[in-house]
């Protein structure tokens, strides 16, 4: 493991946020159910690849929904959440996962 | 310039957790064994080339260079080449270049990785090294990415999951034959679908798994029964999401496009393939990007249908140390072209293929080998 410093998440910051409220449809979907070790707090969760309005594809995690009511093509927008507890960095550190529109 | 290439010795380790042997070792014993098949002697190597990708991580060892130099007690240039799971093909190519420009006459083109020390979680880490920060950051796994792949294909072209679950069992079947492959027994499409999930729609059989293992491949200009016709690198995106497409890989179209004209061949005139099945849809993609199938009908050809695929068990069922692979998909075609696969030899093959994935795409090895008329 590489040495923990939160200069990284501090350097990263400008652009961390960049995904928050931006729209966009799902295209593909994974339950990870053997996470590696800096995600193994969470057991298992849902990670989306999503195609923007903008165009752009990115790739997040997802948030208020269960595996069962993911759809192809359902809306989706970016909402702050926090990623990890004691991540890399070594730091809370706060991103960007993507839930439903519509409530469900 | 343009020299031609052929291979002298080609020899693997058994693949597996072998928990008596350290980097070295499977190295060590490797490299003697293909010295023994050659009349090339170590003091005529002129240069190493050595794929291997996490031994930092999992052996806190850097500077191959210095270790292969006094493992050998040689003093040539040792030059390690890491480019995640294709770093054995990478460093194929590039001893194939060496030569084909006449800067070497014999090189040893050797790939090692010991993978079986650590935990999964933390494996599954230090792979993940090879993919894009914002693919880490969502907790993906190369699992999941492929799982991402599988998905999107199975939406595009209604491959079912029950087709899916066949190419692990096609692979097994092989493996079975190898007395070197880690997973030498059958399995079902059922085993398959049922086996715990990694990372949905893909089960733990579904995936290659954790492997300790050594190949090598001596190369020079001096004829010999088999040559290599052509061998072609390609490249694109670190990051799955920056692809034109989910359900194809870029630098794989492009690398196979110049290896078949490198060869002057066409797909169908490939008697064999090894390719890069670390999951059960990589081998149905790579149908596709290989000329081998058309788009959304890679199921047949990945299930042998037109040609022997992965006759060592592939990845699946062969094993998967990261570095050794490419140089083992090389073995492998050689093995079968001499007519000394045993159990599992098929019938006359003259020309084979090999397809070497790093990541989740972002570089790929396409190389040709023909066996020599007489």
């Amino acid at each position: 493991m590489y040495w923990k410093n939160p200069v990284r998440s501090w350097r990263r910051q400008p652009n961390r946020y960049e995904y928050l409220n931006q729209t966009g449809k799902l295209i593909s979907w994974t339950e990870i159910s053997a996470p590696p070790v800096s995600f193994q707090w969470q057991q298992t969760y849902l990670v989306g690849l999503i195609k923007l309005d903008s165009g752009e594809t990115t790739v997040h995690q997802l948030v208020e929904v269960s595996r069962d009511q993911l759809k192809m093509g359902m809306k989706l927008k970016g909402v702050l959440r926090k990623l990890y507890e004691d991540g890399p960095e070594g730091v809370i550190t706060y991103g960007v996962k993507f839930k439903p529109i519509k409530q469900i | 310039m343009n020299n031609r290439v052929f291979v002298q010795a080609a020899v693997q380790t058994k693949f597996g957790e072998l928990w008596d042997q350290d980097w070295t070792d499977l190295a060590q014993t490797v490299t003697q064994q293909a010295l023994q098949q050659t009349t090339i002697s170590l003091s005529q190597i002129d240069a190493i080339f050595v794929g291997s990708m996490t031994h930092a991580w999992v052996l806190g060892q850097h500077n191959l260079t210095g270790v292969v130099s006094q493992m050998l007690g040689v003093h040539i240039p040792i030059i390690p080449i890491e480019v995640a799971c294709a770093s054995g093909g990478v460093a194929f190519y590039q001893a194939v270049q060496a030569i084909q420009s006449g800067q070497y006459q014999r090189v040893l083109v050797l790939g090692v990785e010991k993978m079986a020390d650590v935990e999964s979680s933390v494996i599954a880490e230090a792979l993940m090294g090879a993919a894009a920060f914002e693919e880490r950051e969502a907790g993906l796994t190369f699992p999941g990415l492929y799982a991402l792949i599988a998905r999107a294909y199975m939406h595009q072209y209604g491959l079912s999951r029950e087709d899916l679950a066949q190419v692990p069992v096609a692979s097994h079947k092989w493996a079975k034959l190898n007395p070197l492959a880690q997973f030498p027994f059958e399995i079902t499409p059922e085993q398959v679908i049922n086996s715990s999930c990694v990372a949905s729609p893909l089960g733990l059989l579904d995936c290659s798994g954790v492997s300790d293992g050594a190949a090598v491949v001596i190369l020079s200009n001096k004829p010999a029964a088999v040559s290599v016709l052509s061998s072609q690198m390609a490249t694109d995106s670190i990051g799955l999401m920056s692809r034109h497409s989910m359900t194809d890989l870029k630098a794989v179209q492009i690398a196979a496009k110049q290896a078949y004209q490198q060869a002057k061949l066409k797909p169908t005139d490939i008697d064999l393939a090894e390719v890069h099945d670390c999951f059960s849809i990589a081998q149905v993609v790579a149908m596709e990007d290989l000329g081998l199938a058309a788009k959304g009908k890679g199921i047949e050809a990945a299930l042998g249908q037109k040609l022997p695929i992965n006759t060592s068990g592939g990845l699946k069922a062969c094993g998967h140390p990261v570095g050794a692979t490419g140089v083992k998909q090389v073995v492998e075609i050689v093995t079968q072209l001499q007519g000394q696969a045993g159990a599992r030899q098929i019938s006359h093959p003259k020309i084979g293929l090999t397809h070497n994935v790093a990541g989740s795409g972002s570089a790929a090895v396409v190389s040709i080998l023909r066996k020599e008329p007489g």
